[in-house]
């Protein structure tokens, strides 16, 4: 599904270039569960946000179920993303003054031609299945931390996308959530949703399919 | 884009953050009530001023000319230099055939304060012109009491005059009604038609009501004059070019008394259309610095909102990057910060926009209920143009005010924005 070929990323500090990346080649099947690992720093984040088209990339090729994603303007970009990607946050970024309803209709606003009605009946739906629906009213700051990262997990569910990228999905979660939200991550990978996750706890990637170091910008 | 426009959740979004920061908002749409609030005052005062200095000099005929003569100075055709030139009826007979579009050629006299006018045991010293019946359309003068000359006074050369205010201060004890009483002027006796005011624009109208009016033909009559010309006061239609008439009747008047062509001096003429149109430049330039003035408060008002929607933008860095990574376009948050700048711009100017006019409307109403004349202020008015004029600059500022900080958000990095704490 995602195969990235000789990847490179820099970043311009003032007078300074500061290599990020140093020609990752990594291919990702349809359906696999990955999770990639590294120190503060290594890049991982990085790798992720270029995966989700969040981040542009210097050098290398990067294909995605065949086509090639290159100089893609921002409106595309936006429009890929809303189209086949879900993303999942550390700091779960729900938006504050909106319900739990609300935050995981917001994605079905930028797909073409979704009626409001369906958005809403869809969203409903979405928090059904991770057990939020009696919480559909609530704001942000009325959930707990495990309550928010189920709202985000549906937010980033209510498209179908083929692809979910979690950035840290359980850092901010306590062991007992950590483990309830891991366990709803391989249910939804079970029903065929690719997933790359990034994490720098074993506990986490002992759960996926694959794990993939990163060192200094390059897998090791 | 478009169908965002009319996506109720979408302006969900838009109240939920103006309510978040009511106080703000509140202040900041202040700026643009204010704004169009003062414009719209300014040019209903203007407009009101402008109206009344009209009413004032509308009594004046706005397309009138004219023409007098002088001694000539040049020589031309075996005349000498220094030759006075003296109307006569023939000349008047000319300038009716001669020209289109004038609606009354009025020959006039004057036999200026050389008589002496009695009344009883009172006399006086009065200017005495000789005037046709039109003449009152061309001197802005209001009938008090009676009627003015008429056209049986000027075909019966009928001795009857109409008295100025003055005149019948002098000569008749107060409270007294002239009108159909009789007074000599140089042992004549003439019959007081009327009373007449002067209406002044600017400047003292007492001294102008010491005149005695008397028919054109009665005055050529009883005081000897013959077939003589004082000078002549021509009204015109409004659409004809007062200059033109002008300089036509003059070179008529030329050929016809043997001037030389260049002879600037023997004829003298005057045209009220240039001072008319003098004031019009001035009305028209007090127009003009009426809308910068206004449209500068409504400038700072606009520069208040795009303030407003920059640093909510910043506010917002984290939230647009998060909508971005949801798959929300460029054009989509240009789109959700421009409606939220038009929106508090149009609420606002609006609310001025009604205000103004409610307020104008007001006071139109309380002059013209309670008869409240003010020299040079007449009622004022927002015109349609105007009202339709502040619409239009409310669009165009409510969108430029959001251009800047929305196309400033959708330059936001959605990784940097999603880095922000």
């Amino acid at each position: 599904m995602i195969q990235l070929s000789d990847i490179r990323k820099k970043y311009v500090m003032g007078p300074n270039e500061v290599p990020v990346l140093n020609g990752i080649d990594l291919s990702i099947q349809k359906g696999e569960m990955v999770s990639i690992m590294g120190a503060s720093g290594s890049g991982k984040t990085t790798l992720l946000n270029i995966i989700g088209v969040l981040d542009s990339f210097d050098q290398g090729t990067y294909r995605f179920n065949g086509e090639v994603l290159a100089g893609m303007t921002q409106t595309r970009a936006a429009a890929f993303r809303c189209e086949h990607i879900g993303f999942l946050f550390q700091a779960f970024h729900l938006l504050p003054y909106k319900t739990a309803l609300e935050n995981v209709a917001l994605p079905l606003r930028y797909q073409p031609d979704v009626p409001r009605r369906e958005r809403h009946s869809r969203a409903k739906a979405m928090l059904e299945r991770v057990g939020l629906d009696h919480r559909a009213n609530h704001l942000p700051t009325e959930l707990s931390g495990g309550q928010q990262q189920r709202v985000a997990l549906a937010r980033a569910l209510v498209t179908s996308p083929r692809l979910l990228l979690a950035d840290e999905p359980t850092g901010a979660l306590d062991s007992a959530t950590t483990a309830e939200m891991m366990e709803l991550l391989r249910e939804v990978n079970r029903e065929g949703m690719t997933l790359v996750i990034v994490t720098h706890e074993n506990e986490i990637s002992r759960k996926t399919d694959r794990i993939i170091h990163i060192k200094d910008g390059r897998i090791v | 884009m478009s169908l965002e426009l009319f996506d109720p959740d979408h302006w969900e979004d838009i109240l939920s953050h103006i309510r978040k920061h009511r106080v703000r908002t509140l202040l900041t749409a202040f700026g643009v009530f204010w704004g169009i609030f003062l414009l719209l005052l300014l040019l209903a005062a203007g407009r009101g001023i402008e109206k009344g200095a009209y009413r004032r000099f509308g009594r004046i005929a706005v397309n009138s000319v004219h023409v007098w003569t002088e001694r000539t100075t040049l020589p031309y055709k075996g005349n000498r230099p220094g030759r006075y030139i003296q109307l006569t009826d023939e000349d008047t007979t000319a300038l009716k055939e001669g020209f289109s579009g004038v609606k009354a050629v009025c020959p006039r006299l004057s036999i200026g304060w050389s008589t002496t006018t009695k009344y009883g045991k009172k006399t006086g010293s009065f200017r005495i012109n000789g005037e046709m019946p039109a003449i009152i359309d061309l001197e802005p003068i209001t009938i008090i009491a009676g009627r003015f000359i008429n056209g049986r006074d000027i075909m019966e050369t009928r001795k009857t005059v109409v008295i100025g205010l003055r005149v019948r201060e002098v000569l008749f004890a107060p409270g007294e009604d002239p009108v159909g009483k009789y007074i000599e002027i140089d042992g004549v006796s003439f019959l007081v038609a009327g009373v007449f005011d002067f209406d002044s624009f600017g400047g003292n109208s007492v001294g102008r009501t010491e005149l005695i009016y008397m028919p054109f033909t009665t005055m050529q009559r009883t005081f000897n004059m013959v077939n003589r010309v004082g000078w002549y006061g021509v009204l015109l239609e409004g659409d004809v070019q007062a200059d033109k008439v002008e300089a036509e009747m003059k070179s008529l008047l030329s050929a016809r008394h043997d001037i030389h062509p260049d002879d600037r001096r023997a004829i003298g003429s005057w045209n009220s259309s240039k001072e008319f149109r003098s004031i019009v430049g001035l009305f028209t330039g007090i127009r003009i610095f009426l809308w910068i003035v206004g449209l500068g408060t409504l400038l700072a008002g606009i520069i208040g909102v795009s303030n407003i929607m920059l640093i909510l933008v910043q506010e917002r860095t984290r939230e647009i990057g998060i909508r971005k990574a949801l798959g929300s376009s460029p054009a989509s948050i240009i789109s959700m910060i421009l409606q939220e700048s038009f929106l508090i711009t149009a609420v606002a100017g609006y609310t001025g926009l009604v205000s103004g006019v409610l307020l104008v409307e007001g006071v139109a109403w309380y002059m013209k209920s309670a008869n409240l004349r003010i020299d040079y202020f007449a009622e004022p008015e927002v015109g349609l143009g105007v009202a339709l004029g502040a619409t239009l600059t409310l669009i165009l500022a409510g969108t430029l005010a959001g251009l800047y900080p929305a196309l400033k958000a959708a330059r936001i990095h959605p990784v940097e924005a999603l880095r922000e704490e």
